[in-house]
């Protein structure tokens, strides 16, 4: 009977053919695909099946399941695709999967309210995620926001009574869980804050800071922290480093745009050598003289320090000679940085004397010095033997444009003969 | 006033910053430049491109120093405002200081003050105080406030400022990145028509050489596709001749072949008659053939017989071949036994020849020796014969031959002589081709010779020889031989030595000799190196008349060597000699001269001998017969005494008897 069936529907239907028939097998799949949260199937497929599974997997489906069940592929890629418009996929060393586990995570902490929001759906997505995030860039941390209102209301009505401590959120939870972390950018303020301005909102408190010490320390493999723009103090920085001693993976630290003085940077100081760091930028501090010096003393007997960006902060001429000088013991560093800073020409002989020593140091960075015509011409001199440098940034130091010139050729032909 | 002045810093930080207006047109420049040498070459590009990212790169530093440069100068304006302040409100503190004393002081003297008037007045002047005082804090108020209104103000212009800047910048980046994006798309553009006009021109060549390859390969196939056709043609027009001609052919031969047959046919059955006949004849020739074959098989029976013996003969023979070739070997075995026998018998022939010929030579002496013995008492007895029985003067017969020894001397010496000459002929020879002598003046020449060796040559040679040969001593000899003196040292040494040497002391001279004449040839061989090689007479007559005058006559260093050498030689003449002095035995002389001896004794004193024998048997007999008959009368003589004694006892006892007889008696029985 059935047969005769067929047979008539075939030729009833002219549009009818064998290809519309959905192979089995895809129905199969078809089938896995729905009821993927029963009876999760993938690795069991051929390369082929799992492409179609990657490709046709409901974006929904739950995290709990996708999160291990499906490697990284188009279906991830799908599912960054829905959430954000631009997605760079080499930010995180290009999977997807990658990039949207951490960019979620992100989004969570960014969007978090202490007080307000629980830390339990965070707590909850942890386990999904901690196999796959490596690097975690928050750019914007909030404040609970009905007490800040209560503390407008307190502001006007009683301005005497003590200020309700104001933290932002516990990194100490997060760190312990991911066991991957290897990168953490952070920065303590907040985006387009329009006119509700509060000093509160650009700067950690007490509490965050000890808080994000204790993370820090316990998260053995992290690798980079950067922590800008975040409005540290020196105390605030002492109390972070004083917690960073003796990391065993921290390579890179950044701590750019704060507001760290003589004292933190003393205490980075003695961070250096009691690190492996091979990175640290305090672009855009307060570090004077003293600073300066104690960090020049570290690098003196430093190994592993490769870049050291002091750009923008007030180094006089005695801080830049230290650090020059320090130079001449040192044998690692590859990049300095001592843009924008009061060093003079005491600094620019100190420096055409090391050129002609040290065969590491391949970019500096002076502008905006106070070198000087003498101090230009004793780098020329210097910079005349040396074929290190590939990079020497001398604009607006009052040197004459023709030293520039000169120091800009060889690091030119230098550049040349590194690249053969 | 700080949160004003952190915000715009915040903001710069932020926000992309505005680079000098002098940069950007540096840049620009560079642009443009970059623009007009795009028609190089390959590496003038490279460059090009390289000298742009490098634009790039100095744009964001330019950039970033720009940034820099305001951040610092914000900073120092800050710093400045700040410090404006400060001051200001250290002023303000100051005089709102003073006044306020004043105005406590005001408030004690007021109250030290009764009339209301004064009080009132005294309250005026306080709040007029007051009055100044707050019109001046509110004077700093409105100082500061403008100062944040026109921070807030400047912020927003410099917002604005920013944003425009930002514009500006972002406008000249897309610039630089479309001149880049220019340059790059002009230089791929350049590169795909290079690469087009490469490849068209390379299509158009292959192109080219490909039609022309086809057009090649059409005529070959047209040209060869007509000679088939003409092949083909010129083959059909044979063929048809071919079946014409084969089928003409063929009835002819069919014709005849049926003419053939039919007198085939006749053949046929003559054929078969005759077959018929032949069958019978057949019938007796296999009969025939069957005896034949018998007999064949049984010659063949015996032809195998045949082989087979023959087959066991050659096995006999090969056997017997290798039966005969162990024989042989065998033989051939014995025959170099019997040789190695032979040879060892030849030896012991001449070993034995040699000791006969000693033998013989001292036989001979002994016999001579015994023979002269003889001789001499035969002649002695001769002469007694002569002397006392004859009773005649005896004469010496002649003897002159019968000297036996010098004759054997004289035979030895003369073989010894021509032996030694024909050694020296081998020394000689040996040595330096000096000379040949004759036989005939062998004799001179020896004698010659002897007379070069001196007595004191000899002396002088025979000290040497005893030096050099010093170790063939004894040691208990050379003590005994030490205490003797010089003179009687040598010869003593000398006969030591040539006894332990073996040698004869008769050949005592031809070893000097041969030891003086090794000297000479050695110095004469020295002395060759210079003289050419003359004739063998002058060189003769110069050895003889010029003998060299050496102190020593041998090297001291030569003489054991010229021992050694005459040892052997000397060896091996003794056994020559003895042989040929068997061989070369006169015989008939010997005989002659035996018979000389025998003869010494004439017939005739041998019939005297006879004669005298005779007679003197003839006179013994007599003379026996008288000593037996003088014997005899002894004896008788004897008895004749014995008889007498008896008969005077006897008659001394008669006597006695008479006087006592009887112990006489029995006395006289017993004797």
């Amino acid at each position: 009977m059935d047969d005769k069936l067929r047979r008539r529907i075939i030729a009833e239907d002219p549009n009818w053919s064998l290809e519309q028939v959905p192979f089995l097998s895809k129905l199969c799949l078809l089938a896995i695909i729905k009821n993927i949260e029963v009876n999760p199937i993938y690795k069991e497929l051929s390369p082929s099946e799992q492409n179609f599974i990657q490709e046709n997997l409901n974006l929904h489906a739950p995290l709990k399941v996708t999160s291990k069940l499906i490697p990284d592929g188009v279906y991830w890629q799908r599912r960054c695709k829905e959430l954000w418009d631009n997605c760079d996929v080499s930010d995180h060393g290009h999977s997807w999967k990658r990039l949207f586990f951490e960019r979620y995570l992100e989004d969570l902490i960014e969007l978090f309210l202490p007080g307000e929001s629980e830390q339990k759906s965070i707590l909850e997505m942890l386990p999904f995620c901690k196999d796959s995030v490596k690097r975690l860039n928050i750019e914007e941390l909030l404040l609970p926001i009905q007490k800040l209102q209560e503390e407008e209301e307190q502001n006007s009505i009683h301005e005497e009574e003590p200020k309700p401590p104001l933290d932002h959120f516990n990194f100490n939870m997060l760190l312990e869980k991911l066991i991957n972390l290897e990168e953490l950018h952070l920065m303590y303020r907040v985006k387009q804050c329009g006119m509700n301005y509060q000093k509160e909102m650009f700067e950690m408190t007490q509490r965050d800071c000890e808080t994000l010490a204790q993370a820090v320390k316990s998260c053995k493999t992290l690798k980079v922290l950067h922590l800008s723009l975040s409005n540290i103090n020196d105390t605030q920085c002492r109390l972070l480093v004083k917690h960073l001693l003796d990391h065993p993976s921290l390579t890179e630290l950044d701590f750019s745009f704060n507001q760290i003085g003589d004292r933190g940077a003393r205490a980075i100081g003695k961070l250096l050598n009691r690190s492996k760091l091979k990175t640290l930028r305090l672009y855009c501090n307060k570090i004077q003289d003293h600073g300066a010096k104690a960090i020049a003393h570290a690098l003196s007997t430093n190994s592993t320090l490769e870049e050291l960006n002091l750009g923008v902060n007030r180094v006089g001429d005695e801080g830049g000679q230290a650090i020059v000088e320090a130079l001449k013991y040192n044998c690692s560093l590859k990049t300095l940085n001592l843009a924008s800073n009061d060093v003079a020409k005491q600094t620019a002989f100190s420096l055409s004397s090391v050129l002609l020593q040290n065969r590491t140091l391949s970019s500096i960075s002076l502008f905006h010095g106070k070198l000087g015509v003498r101090g230009g011409k004793a780098l020329r001199e210097a910079m005349s033997k040396n074929s290190t440098v590939i990079k020497f940034d001398l604009d607006l130091s009052g040197m004459e444009e023709e030293d520039i010139q000169f120091i800009k050729e060889v690091t030119w032909a230098n550049e040349e003969r590194a690249s053969f | 006033m700080e949160k004003a002045a952190e915000s715009p810093r915040k903001k710069t930080t932020k926000s992309p910053k505005k680079p000098d207006i002098k940069e950007f047109s540096k840049q620009k420049d560079g642009g443009t430049q970059k623009k007009e040498p795009k028609k190089d070459k390959k590496l003038a590009t490279s460059q090009k491109f390289v000298k742009l990212k490098r634009d790039l790169s100095t744009m964001e530093t330019n950039i970033q120093a720009a940034a820099e440069a305001r951040e610092v100068q914000c900073r120092t304006e800050i710093d400045k405002a700040r410090k404006i302040r400060l001051e200001l409100l250290e002023d303000h503190n100051l005089s709102s200081k003073n006044k306020l004393e004043q105005i406590c002081n005001g408030w004690q003297t007021s109250k030290e003050k009764v009339v209301p008037q004064e009080v009132q007045a005294a309250l005026n002047h306080q709040l007029q105080l007051f009055d100044e005082l707050i019109t001046e804090k509110k004077r700093v108020m409105d100082i500061i406030q403008q100062d944040l209104k026109a921070r807030d103000e400047s912020f927003v212009a410099d917002l604005k400022k920013q944003t425009e800047e930002l514009q500006l910048m972002l406008e000249r980046m897309d610039e630089q990145d479309t001149t880049l994006t220019k340059a790059y798309r002009e230089e791929l553009e350049q590169w795909a028509e290079n690469v087009q006009k490469e490849e068209e021109t390379k299509r158009i060549e292959e192109k080219t050489a490909w039609e022309k390859c086809i057009k090649n390969l059409l005529d070959t196939e047209i040209e060869k596709l007509s000679q088939r056709q003409q092949a083909v043609e010129e083959f059909n027009t044979q063929l048809n001749d071919l079946i014409f001609e084969t089928y003409e052919n063929f009835n002819v031969s069919r014709n005849k072949e049926v003419a053939f047959f039919q007198a085939m046919e006749l053949e046929i059955h003559q054929v078969a008659s005759e077959n018929i006949f032949m069958e019978q004849k057949l019938e007796k020739l296999t009969a025939e053939n069957i005896k034949l074959k018998s007999e064949h098989t049984r010659t063949k029976a015996k032809v195998s017989n045949i082989k087979s013996e023959l087959s066991k003969l050659r096995m006999n023979k090969q056997t017997a071949e290798g039966k005969e070739k162990q024989l042989m070997e065998k033989h051939l075995m014995e025959l170099n036994h019997k040789v190695q026998d032979y040879e060892r018998l030849q030896k012991k022939k001449i070993h034995f020849a040699i000791a006969d010929a000693i033998k013989f030579e001292n036989m001979w002496l002994t016999e001579e020796a015994e023979v002269k013995e003889l001789l001499e008492r035969a002649l002695y007895v001769d002469s007694m014969i002569y002397e006392q029985v004859l009773r005649i003067p005896w004469v010496q017969p002649n003897l002159s031959f019968a000297n036996p020894g010098k004759r054997w001397e004289e035979r030895c010496t003369v073989s010894q002589i021509s032996q030694c000459i024909q050694d020296q002929l081998d020394v000689t020879q040996v040595v330096a081709e000096e000379s040949i002598y004759n036989e005939s003046e062998s004799e001179a020449e020896v004698g010659e010779r002897s007379s070069v060796a001196t007595p004191k040559t000899v002396k002088r040679l025979m000290e040497l020889l005893c030096e050099e040969a010093g170790f063939l001593f004894e040691v208990k000899i050379m003590n005994l031989l030490d205490s003797l003196d010089d003179n009687e040292r040598t010869p003593m040494k000398m006969g030591y030595l040539f006894n332990t040497l073996g040698i004869n002391e008769k050949n005592v001279p031809k070893l000097v000799d041969f030891l003086y004449k090794y000297g000479q040839q050695c110095t004469k061989d020295c002395d060759d190196a210079e003289v050419t090689q003359p004739s063998g007479s002058t060189d003769q007559a110069e050895t003889s008349s010029a003998p060299p005058v050496t102190p020593d006559p041998i090297d001291r260093n030569d003489v054991l060597q010229a021992l050694k050498c005459f040892l052997d030689r000397y060896n091996q003449e003794r056994v020559k000699w003895s042989v040929q002095s068997l061989e070369a035995r006169d015989m008939s002389k010997e005989k002659a001269y035996w018979e000389s001896l025998g003869n010494a004794m004439t017939a005739e004193k041998l019939k005297i001998w006879e004669i005298t024998e005779m007679k003197l048997e003839h006179h013994h007999t007599v003379l026996s017969d008288i000593s037996k008959l003088t014997q005899e009368i002894q004896s008788l003589q004897q008895e004749n005494t014995e008889l007498q004694m008896v008969h005077m006892f006897l008659q001394q006892v008669c006597l006695d008897q008479s006087f006592s007889l009887s112990p006489d008696v029995t006395q006289i029985g017993i004797d």
